[in-house]
């Protein structure tokens, strides 16, 4: 049961935002921006980013639902998506990506704990300071975003075949796109 | 220094924002809503509780500078330091102490709230790190 009386069918943030279209309207823009317009990280490797804090942060919606658009994102490796959450150090993955969790993990820690050392190894990974900053907004809002879903104890149920099917319509429409599906309309 | 090279004398998040407009906007945006926009909670109550959670991830540049919008609201500096020091205590109504309790357990991770742990969360853990859950595993 939700803390508050949240529209009833919707999984995860999605009642959430559909009881605060307002606030709804840039946290999608902002994720849309983040892991789904063109940057020279992929989508996928963005998308493994967000499912990785959610995980640091046991937040099952966020995890499952980012984990299944990063494996559709990535031919379907939901191995690779698991092995991530795991142990990425031994993921098949780019070192520079490797780098980049490796600041992810630290602001999910808390800001500060990002050091000059970090930051330099993402650098001699090939990583640029776009993409580094990113990666910093993207584990910092999806602390957001999980304490969001879960500070309202939102309705989160364990459908597999769900989270696949909703990750594979958002790898492609993106999510600015995919909140009309439960965004009230207005004119 | 900040560790990547963002533009020089604008402090804190100003910087970051001047960095990549394309995410400043919907942050900004979203922060206007939360904390500026018409409200049933007044600017101030607002303000106080982004001063807070601020404080708690000890946060300098955010918790002055909204530190600062809501003493300023609130036209009085010692509520705003009250606060930091002991809510309980702190001269504002119940009704915003027990948000700014609902607001640290949000800091402190989104399941901290009492009633999220409940038997549903539970069942779903048990017996598994859930970091290790593959996102397609059916729980049993």
């Amino acid at each position: 049961m939700p803390h508050i009386n949240l529209p009833e069918g919707l999984q995860g943030i999605r009642a959430a935002m559909a009881f605060r279209p307002e606030t709804a309207k840039p946290l999608n823009e902002l994720v849309e921006v983040l892991l789904h317009a063109p940057n020279s990280l992929t989508p996928g490797e963005r998308e493994l980013i967000a499912t990785y804090v959610s995980s640091l942060n046991d937040c099952y919606f966020c995890q499952t639902v980012h984990g299944a658009i990063a494996a559709a994102h990535l031919d379907g490796d939901e191995e690779l998506v698991l092995r991530v959450k795991a142990d990425f150090a031994h993921a098949a993955i780019s070192e520079k990506l490797k780098a980049l969790l490796v600041i992810a993990g630290k602001v999910q820690k808390g800001g500060k704990h990002v050091t000059t050392a970090d930051v330099e190894g993402a650098r001699k990974a090939g990583a640029t300071d776009v993409e580094i900053h990113d990666t910093v907004l993207i584990a910092a809002a999806f602390c957001m975003y999980n304490r969001y879903v879960d500070g309202l104890d939102t309705w989160q149920p364990h459908d597999e075949e769900l989270y696949r099917q909703r990750g594979r319509k958002t790898a492609e429409e993106g999510y600015v796109t995919m909140s009309r599906e439960y965004l009230p309309q207005t004119k | 220094m900040p560790h990547i090279q963002l533009p020089e004398q604008l402090p804190g998040i100003s910087s970051a924002f001047a960095f990549r407009p394309e995410t400043a906007k919907p942050l900004r945006e979203l922060a206007h809503i939360l904390l500026h926009e018409p409200n049933s909670l007044s600017q101030g109550e607002r303000e106080l509780i982004a001063t807070y959670v601020s404080s708690l991830n000890d946060c300098y540049f955010c918790q002055t500078s909204h530190g600062a919008a809501a003493s300023c609201h609130l036209g009085d500096i010692e509520v705003v330091k009250q606060v930091y020091a002991d809510v309980e205590h702190a001269p504002i109504s119940e009704k915003l102490k027990r948000l700014l309790v609902i607001a640290g357990q949000g800091q402190r991770g989104g399941r901290s709230c009492p009633r999220a742990r409940s038997n549903r969360y539970r069942d779903s853990r048990r017996g598994a790190d859930s970091r290790r859950i593959l996102h397609v595993q059916p729980i049993r």
